[in-house]
């Protein structure tokens, strides 16, 4: 299963929530960031030598404690990475893999376009600011257009004081909303690659990411049910 | 299902055959055609954003033509002539939309993610840094920076030994040097042509169409350099006249 976590606005934790969902589920997660990589990154090939031609996708993920499909970080790297390629190599690591999170750029490029096409579902991050609400709307627009499901709405670094619209964004987009309290250890743990399910278990973000994760999962028995039965009815 | 197809050469290309189709279905209810390419090149089907239009494959086109109702085909292929160049096929009644690629719909609809040709940085610069990534990356912007030099002919600035520029003090930065070779190209084609025979001017000609590009190009060239040469002998003047007391000043500190 391919999941898309995308969400317009810059900023917002598209990475931490990409990271973190991705330990939830025990995924590969791939940065798809061509041109501004949040990721960590080592030695070895990456996504921009997979989308050029010169590395097969599964000889790019690197195995930690969240394995990663990490994304060079070069300008060059990202002109010469052909996000046509960019289908195919996520079909080819979640065949292998079982479950892909895609972590989205900014933006409605064709960057943001394709893993949308290719996601079986998407989640989508938002900042509790205002601001930042209509370009999620926006992007859930996109993914309804490209048929990627939405299993949830992720309102990230919500403070207690923050004046949240859930229900109202909830019934705008439709799908649940689920708020990430602020916590530095969700912000610090792409880096320290030590994810809130496992570093801080009872915190309420890594209940987030549960509970966000179930949900993938229940998704994914239903298509394969859905899947099973029109086979079985053709 | 009607279809009436045309075939005719490329300008200045005599070995692209274009192909152009039109199909007519004079039938009540829209009918599902399948045009298939019998030329014996590749098929080179209209794009956007890279990304073949709806309906072509690498073989032809498959798309529905609405009841009563005109659609016009057209790709290129580089192939000798052949009549019919295509075989159009009725597929009869158009059942639902078939569903397609949505990646390639994502690619073609939205806009393009690759950053600008000109944001790349100098090849040269990623040489300077000598490390394994620097230089797959050069290896990688290699081929963009390609598609800038064959437009305009400058020579890679890599030709300039970027060291040089800090022991000897008559060569220039690699940039500078760029664009000066580059203004002096211009300039020594538009010589060229200044005053110039029938047959100089012919052999000088790539394309007539550039010519007013050329006179532009170099009249701005004259202009920034009078005003580079005004400003670097102002500076020349200023720098000779520069005379820092560092004896007094090293016992000052």
């Amino acid at each position: 299963m391919i999941v898309a976590v995308a969400g317009g606005k810059g900023g917002v934790g598209k990475t931490a929530v990409a990271y973190n969902l991705g330990a939830a589920l025990d995924a590969v997660v791939v940065d798809a960031d061509l041109g501004m990589a949040d990721l960590p990154h080592s030695q070895g090939p990456d996504l921009h030598d997979v989308l050029a031609g010169r590395a097969d996708p599964m000889e790019a993920v690197c195995h930690g404690r969240v394995s990663l499909l990490p994304c060079g970080r070069s300008l060059a790297g990202a002109r010469a990475a052909d996000v046509g390629c960019l289908a195919e190599a996520l079909r080819t690591v979640a065949a292998r893999v079982g479950d892909v999170v895609v972590d989205c750029p900014a933006g409605l490029r064709a960057d943001v376009g394709v893993p949308l096409a290719v996601a079986d579902a998407c989640v989508l991050v938002a900042s509790p600011r205002r601001f930042a609400l209509a370009d999620v709307v926006r992007t859930r627009e996109l993914a309804r257009e490209l048929d990627a499901g939405l299993i949830g709405v992720v309102l990230n670094r919500t403070a207690d004081d923050d004046d949240v619209p859930a229900d109202a964004l909830r019934r705008t987009l439709g799908a649940p909303v689920s708020a990430v309290p602020a916590d530095p250890r969700v912000g610090r743990s792409v880096d320290d690659e030590r994810p809130v399910v496992s570093a801080a278990p009872d915190s309420a973000a890594a209940e987030v990411f549960r509970s966000l994760g179930d949900r993938v999962r229940t998704c994914k028995r239903e298509r394969r049910g859905r899947d099973d039965h029109s086979v079985n009815s053709v | 299902m009607e279809s009436d197809w045309t075939l005719t050469r490329l300008d200045g290309r005599d070995d692209v055959a274009l192909v152009t189709v039109e199909l007519h279905n004079p039938s009540p209810v829209d009918r599902r055609v399948r045009v298939t390419n019998r030329l014996s090149g590749p098929l080179l089907p209209p794009r956007r954003a890279g990304v073949p239009e709806r309906g072509w494959d690498t073989d032809g086109f498959t798309g529905v033509v609405p009841a009563g109702d005109r659609r016009t085909l057209g790709y290129a292929c580089p192939a000798p002539d052949e009549r019919p160049p295509v075989e159009v096929r009725d597929e009869g009644r158009a059942s639902a939309a078939a569903s397609e690629s949505t990646a390639a719909a994502a690619i073609r609809g939205l806009d393009a993610a690759r950053p600008p040709a000109d944001a790349l940085p100098d090849a040269s610069a990623a040489h300077g840094a000598g490390t394994a990534s620097a230089a797959m990356e050069t290896d990688a912007g290699g081929r963009s920076d390609d598609e800038a030099v064959s437009q305009n002919d400058d020579p890679p600035a890599s030709d300039e030994t970027p060291s040089a520029t800090g022991t000897d003090p008559t060569v220039v930065p690699p940039s500078v040097a760029a664009w000066l070779a580059a203004a002096e190209r211009r300039i020594e084609r538009g010589e060229q042509l200044t005053d110039a025979s029938a047959e100089t001017a012919a052999t000088a000609l790539g394309g007539a169409d550039d010519l007013a590009a050329l006179d532009e190009a170099v009249a701005a060239d004259a202009e920034r350099l009078r005003a580079v040469s005004a400003r670097a002998a102002r500076l020349a003047e200023r720098a000779a006249a520069v005379d820092v007391p560092y004896t007094a000043l090293r016992r000052l500190a």
